[in-house]
C-alpha cells in the first residue's frame, strides 16, 4: 500500500474539481477500492472521500426513481418502493456479495467495481488492464471465471457485478457530474469493451462523478427473474447470471423482452436482436432457445471457461421460463435457485 | 437406535448445562482472546518491530540481486534481511517431512518455488514495513524451462516412496492382489484426481521472536508442537546440545531435563488443522530479531500463506477392486501418485485407510511421489484418509452397482472383523451401529436405489454413503498436577489449543479425576517451559495429554486421601482411604462424614500436593487394532439444467470411544463434515500452469462453503466402550468427520444423475461435461 493524500469533499463541485488530478480516486464504500490499494493494484495519489456528499437519497424522479449514488446496496434492495416496483433490482442486489458488503457498498461504487480476474489482482502477473502493454496473463492461464463474449486479444476480463446486470435490463441511466457539466449515460453505454484499451472499464471522463442512477417509469414487476449461477450460494461471483424482464399480453404472447447477462462479458451483455426474436412469441423452449443462441452468437471460450457457453444457454432458457411463469422469488431465500 | 446419542439435537436447544462450555469461549466471542498477531510492544517491554516478507514472483532460477537501497531510506525501516546478510542457519535434523528440514530460509540465492521468502523488511510499524517491502527490487535469472508444477507434467520425477505421512509404509503387499484381481468375478478399475487446496485458517501464520541478553530466544506463535518448534530453533540457531536434543528423548524417555535457552510459547490458534507446525516463519522472525537485537513480529498476508505454509497437494489414485460372486472383496489395489515439493519430504498418506477399511485377502498399495517445483505440501485435517476414502468409497459404490448389491449391504459383507493389515482384533469397533444409525436417520431404505430415478420439485435427487475410518494413536506426554492449599488445582502440560477445545476437555478430565469443580482446576498449556505435552496432531491430544493428566490426578487424589485419613484434625480421620469419594470438591466417607478439599488442604503441611506422570511411552502400542469408525450418508439435489449441486442432508454417525465433551465433539465433527463438503464441491487452489504461482490467494476466490451451502447437517455419536484400548476410553474424533464425506457426495451425485465424477472438487462444470459426454 502506498502513501496517498486524502480529501473529504464538501460538495459535488469540489469533488469534481479534485477528481481531475491524475491518479486520484473517489472513495465511497471502499469495498473494492481499499482491497485493490492493499494489493497494490491501485496506487492512488489521493483519495477523495465523497461519503459526506448529499447523494444518499432514493426519491421519485420523472415517474420513476432516482437512486442516490451513495445509497448503499442494502438500502436500495430493501427500499419498499424498489421491492414493489423494481423487484428485479432488489433480487439482483441481494444475490451479490454478503450482507456486510452490501451494507457498505454504494450504488455508484458498484457500477465501478473492477474485474475479479486473478491476473488483474496479482501485480507480479502481466495484465493489460492494470499495466497497459504488459500482456494478458489470463490468456492460456487460470480463466475459468472470465469472458466468453466481448473480450479482445488484450483482455478477457469480465465485469463481475450483479446490480448492473439488472440495471441493464431495466434500462437505467447513470447520472454524472463532471468538469463539462452534468450528463446522463444509458447503462448500456456506461461500461465499455476492452478493445485495445482494456485499462478503461467505462466511458466516464476524468473528474466525472456518478451522482445517481435513474430508473425509468416502467413496470416489470410481474415477469422478471435474476438467475445467478455460481460455485457456492453466497459470497461468490457469478459464473453466469441472467436478468430477464418480460411483458406479456393478456393472451400470453410476449410483448416485450429484455435479457441481460452477467459474468460472461466485460459489461452487462444485451443483444436487442435476440430479445426481438421473442416478441410476438408464446413462451416456449424453442423460442427461448433461439433467443439464447442469438445472445450467445460469437461466444468464444478460453479453455477453462468453455463450459460457460453451454451453461449460459441453459441459464437463459431457465431464466426466461421463470420470468414468464412470474415465479415469485427472493434471493435471501437461498433455496430458490 | 437406543444407544445413539444424537448430538444434532444440541443445535435446536441449548445443550444441557451439565456439559461444560468452552472455557476460553467467552473471550473468543467477545474478541478478547489473544493471538500472536495481537501482541503489542507494551507486552514486549516497549519494543516490537514489524517484519514483512518479500516473496519470489518466479518459481525457479536464481536471485541475481536484491536492491534494497530505496527501501532502506524509507521512514522507520531498520533492516532488510536477505540471503546476502542473513545469519547462517544450521541444518535441522530433528524432523523429516517439513520443508525447513531440507530448505532453510534466506541462506542462498536459489529459488525453489514461487512465493518463496527472499527477504524480510523490518521497520517500526506495519505500515512502514509494508511500504518498504513494496520498494524492494529483486532481479532474477531466467526461470528453468524444465520446472514442473502438476502431476500431469511431472517429467519423469515420479518415484516410489518407502514411507508416507508420519511413517506409514509407502508400499503394502498382502497376499497376491494382481492375480486375485484378474480372476475376480467383478472388477472395478477407476482413476481419481484431487486438486491442491490450502487450509486457509482464519488466522494466518504469525510469530513474535525476542532474543534476550543472555543469548536466549523466546518465540510466541500458534503451533501444534511447542516442544518441537523449540528443538528446531535450537538446531537452526546453533544452540548447545540440551536445546537441540528432542525432549521426547531427554524428558520423556530419559527422565531428565535441563534449563533451556530456547522457549516456545504456543498462543491460541485461529485455526490450525495440521498447517501450523514447522513453518518457515518460525525461523524468519528470530532471524530478523537476531540481526536487529530487538523483538520482531511477523504476520503473513493471506496470499503469503499459500506459499509459506503447507497445503494438501495434488493426488492421482487408481483403484482396482476385485470381488467374488457374493460381493466379497478378493483384491484391493491402490496405485497413487502424490505431489511433494522439491524440498520437504511429506507425502500424503493416501493408503492409511485403504489397508484398514475392508476385509480382503489381497491388498496391494503402490505409492509414488513426484517432486514438483512448488512449496511443500503438508498435513491437513484427515490427512491421507480423506483422499484415500474418496477413491476407495467411490469405487465401492461402483462395485455395488456391478454386483447388484445395495452399497450398504456391500460394505456389511466386507466388514473387517479384524484389522486387515495386521490381523489384530479391534479394541472396539461399532461401525455396524454407525451404518445402522446413519441409514435410519437419512432414510436410506426408503430411497429408490435405481440411478437417476428420484425427483423432487424438478430437481434430481440422489443418496450416497461412505465409510469413515481414522486411526487411534497415542503420543507420549507428561503432566504435572498441583493441588494447592486453597483446594484449587493447577495442571501443567505443554499441549496446544488449536481451536478444538483442548483446554476444556483436559480441564474436565483433571476435575473429574480429582473430584473438583471445573472452576477449581486451571490448565497451563502450550509453553515449552512446562512438562512435555506432545504434538497436537492426528486427533490424539485428548487421549495423549488426557492420559497423563488422568494418571497424575489419580496420584494426587490417592496422596490426598491417604494423608487426610491420617490427619487427626480431619473429620475423616481413621476412615479407610480407599473407601472415600471425592466429588464437587468434597471428600466423603461411606458413613456420611465429609470435609471440603479446600479445608483439608489448608492444613496440609507441604501446602500442596504435586504429582507428575508420564504416559504413552510405547506410543500407544497395543495388542489390539485401534481405530475410530463412522458412516457418512448424504442426500443431494441437482438442477438438471444449471447443474447446481446442493447437499440437502449430511448425516454422519461416528463411534470414537468415550466422549469427554459432546458439545466440543459436535463442533469438531460438524466442522470436519463441512470441510469434507467443501473438499467435495469447492476447494481448489488454482495454479498457473506456466508460472507455478498460486492465483486465487484470497478468501473471495478460494471458495469454502458458506452457511447457505450447508442445508441440513447432523452428527450422531454412537456410545462405545474402548477401555480395553486404553483406560481413558478415548479414541479421538477430531478428523474423522472429513473422511468419506467427499465420496458419499460423489456417490449421491451418481445416484441422482448417473454421472460418476472422479475429480475433486466436483464443480458444476465437471458435471456438465460429464452429462454432455454421456
Amino acid at each position: 500500500m502506498n502513501n496517498f493524500g486524502y480529501l473529504r469533499a464538501g460538495d459535488v463541485a469540489e469533488a469534481v474539481r479534485a477528481g481531475q488530478a491524475p491518479a486520484v480516486r473517489f472513495l465511497a464504500g471502499g469495498t473494492n477500492l481499499l482491497d485493490l490499494i492493499k494489493y497494490e493494484v491501485e496506487q492512488p495519489a489521493a483519495l477523495i472521500d465523497i461519503n459526506r456528499l448529499p447523494l444518499r437519497t432514493i426519491e421519485a424522479h420523472e415517474g420513476g426513481l432516482r437512486l442516490g449514488a451513495l445509497a448503499t446496496n442494502a438500502e436500495t434492495a430493501y427500499h419498499p418502493e424498489i421491492a414493489q416496483r423494481y423487484p428485479l433490482l432488489s433480487s439482483t442486489i441481494l444475490a451479490g456479495a454478503s450482507a456486510q458488503l452490501r451494507n457498505a457498498a454504494t450504488n455508484g461504487g458498484n457500477l465501478l467495481q473492477r474485474t475479479r480476474c486473478l491476473y488483474f489482482y496479482d501485480p507480479a502477473s502481466p495484465c493489460n488492464k492494470r499495466a497497459p502493454g504488459s500482456g494478458c496473463g489470463a490468456l492460456g492461464g487460470v480463466n475459468r471465471g472470465l469472458a466468453i463474449l466481448g473480450a479482445s486479444s488484450q483482455c478477457i476480463a469480465t465485469y463481475p457485478g450483479d446490480m448492473a446486470v439488472a440495471l441493464a435490463a431495466l434500462e437505467a441511466r447513470v447520472q454524472v457530474s463532471g468538469p463539462a457539466g452534468a450528463r446522463t449515460i444509458a447503462l448500456a453505454d456506461f461500461h465499455r469493451l476492452p478493445g485495445d484499451e482494456p485499462s478503461r472499464d467505462n466511458t466516464l471522463t476524468p473528474g466525472e462523478l456518478i451522482t445517481a442512477i435513474n430508473l425509468p417509469d416502467e413496470d416489470f414487476s410481474q415477469h422478471y427473474t435474476y438467475l445467478k449461477i455460481r460455485d457456492r450460494l453466497s459470497y461468490a461471483f457469478a459464473l453466469v447470471s441472467v436478468a430477464v424482464v418480460l411483458r406479456l399480453a393478456a393472451d400470453g404472447i410476449i410483448a416485450e423482452a429484455r435479457i441481460a447477462l452477467g459474468g460472461v462479458a466485460p459489461k452487462p451483455w444485451r443483444v436487442p436482436a435476440a430479445e426481438a426474436l421473442l416478441v410476438g412469441q408464446r413462451p416456449s423452449a424453442e423460442a427461448f432457445g433461439a433467443a439464447a443462441s442469438r445472445l450467445l452468437a460469437g461466444a468464444v471460450g478460453q479453455g477453462e471457461n468453455d463450459f460457460k457457453i453451454e451453461l449460459a444457454h441453459r441459464a437463459i432458457v431457465r431464466a426466461c421460463w421463470q420470468a414468464a411463469a412470474g415465479t415469485p422469488q427472493s434471493q435471501t431465500d437461498k433455496h430458490i435457485r | 437406535m437406543a444407544n445413539a446419542n444424537n448430538i444434532s439435537d444440541l443445535a435446536s436447544a441449548a445443550p444441557p448445562a451439565s456439559i461444560p462450555r468452552r472455557i476460553e469461549g467467552r473471550d473468543k466471542v467477545r474478541g478478547r482472546a489473544r493471538y500472536a498477531g495481537d501482541i503489542t510492544s507494551q507486552e514486549m517491554g516497549g519494543v516490537l518491530d514489524v517484519a514483512v516478507a518479500v516473496t519470489s514472483t518466479q518459481a525457479s532460477g536464481q536471485v541475481l540481486a536484491i536492491d534494497d537501497a530505496a527501501a532502506l531510506k524509507m521512514p522507520g525501516v531498520r533492516l532488510v534481511v536477505s540471503h546476502e546478510n542473513a545469519p547462517r542457519l544450521h541444518k535441522i535434523m530433528s524432523l523429516t517431512g517439513a520443508e525447513i528440514g531440507d530448505l532453510l530460509p534466506l541462506q542462498d540465492a536459489k529459488i525453489h518455488y514461487a512465493g518463496q521468502c527472499l527477504a524480510l523488511v523490518v521497520a517500526d510499524t506495519l505500515e512502514h514495513a509494508r511500504a518498504a517491502a513494496a520498494a524492494v527490487e529483486v532481479r532474477y535469472s531466467a526461470p528453468d524451462p524444465q520446472a514442473a508444477f502438476t502431476l500431469a507434467e511431472d517429467g519423469g520425477r515420479t518415484k516410489d516412496v518407502a514411507k508416507v505421512g508420519g511413517g506409514d509404509p509407502g508400499q503394502v503387499k498382502i497376499g497376491e492382489a494382481r492375480p486375485a484381481y484378474e480372476k475376480a468375478d467383478f472388477q472395478v478399475d477407476m482413476t481419481f484426481l484431487t486438486a491442491p487446496h490450502h487450509h486457509n485458517a482464519m488466522e494466518p501464520g504469525a510469530v513474535v521472536a525476542a532474543w534476550d541478553e543472555d543469548g536466549g530466544l523466546t518465540v510466541q506463535l500458534p503451533t501444534q508442537f511447542s516442544y518441537g518448534e523449540a528443538v528446531i530453533l535450537g538446531e537452526a540457531f546453533g544452540f548447545g546440545l540440551k536445546d537441540r536434543l528432542p525432549r521426547l528423548i531427554s524428558q520423556v524417555l530419559g527422565g531428565f531435563d535441563f534449563n533451556h535457552k530456547v522457549r516456545v510459547i504456543a498462543t491460541l490458534a485461529g485455526g490450525s488443522f495440521g498447517g501450523k507446525t514447522s513453518n518457515v516463519h518460525l525461523l524468519l522472525a528470530p532471524l530478523a530479531a537476531k540481526l536487529t537485537g530487538r523483538p520482531v513480529k511477523l504476520v503473513l498476508t493471506r496470499a503469503q500463506t499459500f506459499s509459506l505454509m503447507p497445503y494438501r497437494g495434488e493426488t492421482q489414485q487408481r483403484i482396482r477392486l476385485g470381488a467374488d460372486q457374493n460381493g466379497q472383496l478378493q483384491a484391493i489395489i491402490q496405485d497413487a501418485v502424490l505431489a511433494k515439493g522439491t524440498a520437504g519430504q511429506f507425502v500424503e498418506p493416501t493408503s492409511e485407510a485403504t489397508v484398514k477399511a475392508y476385509s480382503s485377502p489381497n491388498i496391494l498399495v503402490h505409492q509414488q511421489a513426484a517432486a514438483l517445483d512448488l512449496n511443500a505440501p503438508g498435513w491437513m485435517r484427515g490427512p491421507g484418509a480423506c483422499l484415500g476414502q474418496f477413491a476407495l468409497e467411490s469405487a465401492m459404490d461402483m462395485l455395488a452397482e456391478k454386483t447388484g448389491l445395495d452399497p450398504l449391504d456391500l460394505r456389511l459383507r466386507n466388514h473387517a472383523d479384524v484389522e486387515p493389515d495386521t490381523g489384530k482384533e479391534w479394541s472396539s469397533k461399532s461401525l455396524i451401529q454407525c451404518y445402522q444409525a446413519g441409514a435410519a436417520r437419512i432414510g436410506w431404505a426408503d430411497r429408490d436405489p435405481r440411478v437417476a430415478s428420484m425427483r423432487e420439485g424438478g430437481r434430481l435427487i440422489g443418496y450416497g454413503m461412505a465409510t469413515a475410518i481414522y486411526p487411534v494413536k497415542q503420543m507420549p506426554a507428561v503432566a504435572c498436577v498441583i493441588l494447592g492449599a486453597d483446594g484449587q488445582a493447577v495442571v501443567q502440560t505443554a499441549t496446544q489449543e488449536i481451536g478444538q477445545g483442548m483446554i476444556t476437555a483436559l480441564t474436565q478430565i483433571a476435575a473429574e479425576t480429582l473430584g473438583l469443580e471445573l472452576a477449581a482446576v486451571r490448565l497451563e498449556w502450550g509453553d515449552s517451559a512446562l512438562p512435555y505435552g506432545g504434538m497436537t496432531v492426528g486427533s490424539m491430544t485428548t487421549l495423549s495429554a488426557g492420559a497423563a493428566i488422568q494418571e497424575a490426578a489419580q496420584q494426587v487424589r490417592q496422596t490426598l486421601l491417604k494423608w487426610v485419613v491420617q490427619d487427626p484434625a480431619s473429620p475423616l480421620h481413621g476412615q479407610p482411604a480407599d473407601g472415600l469419594r471425592v466429588a464437587q470438591g468434597r471428600l466423603v466417607a461411606p458413613n456420611g462424614a465429609s470435609e471440603a478439599v479446600a479445608a483439608a488442604m489448608a492444613r496440609h503441611p507441604d501446602g500442596s500436593i504435586n504429582e507428575e506422570a508420564i504416559t504413552g511411552r510405547t506410543f500407544g502400542h497395543s495388542p489390539y487394532g485401534r481405530s475410530a469408525f463412522g458412516a457418512q450418508f448424504v442426500k443431494v439435489s441437482v438442477d438438471p439444467d444449471t447443474l447446481h449441486i446442493q447437499v440437502e442432508r449430511l448425516v454422519g454417525a461416528y463411534a470414537g470411544g468415550r466422549v469427554i465433551n459432546p458439545v466440543l465433539v459436535r463442533s469438531q465433527l460438524l466442522g470436519a463434515m463441512v470441510w469434507g463438503l467443501g473438499q467435495a464441491l469447492l476447494e481448489e487452489s488454482s495454479l498457473d500452469p506456466r508460472t507455478g504461482r498460486w492465483m486465487n490467494t484470497n478468501l473471495a476466490e478460494a471458495l469454502v462453503p458458506t452457511n447457505a451451502d450447508i442445508a441440513n447437517i447432523e452428527a450422531i455419536i454412537i456410545d462405545e466402550d474402548d477401555t480395553r484400548g486404553h483406560p481413558l476410553g478415548v479414541k479421538g474424533l477430531g478428523e474423522i468427520g472429513i473422511v468419506g464425506t467427499s465420496a458419499a457426495i460423489a456417490n449421491a451425485i451418481y445416484h441422482a444423475t448417473g454421472q460418476r465424477l472422479t475429480s475433486l472438487p466436483m464443480r458444476l462444470d465437471k458435471l456438465l461435461a460429464a452429462r454432455l459426454n454421456a
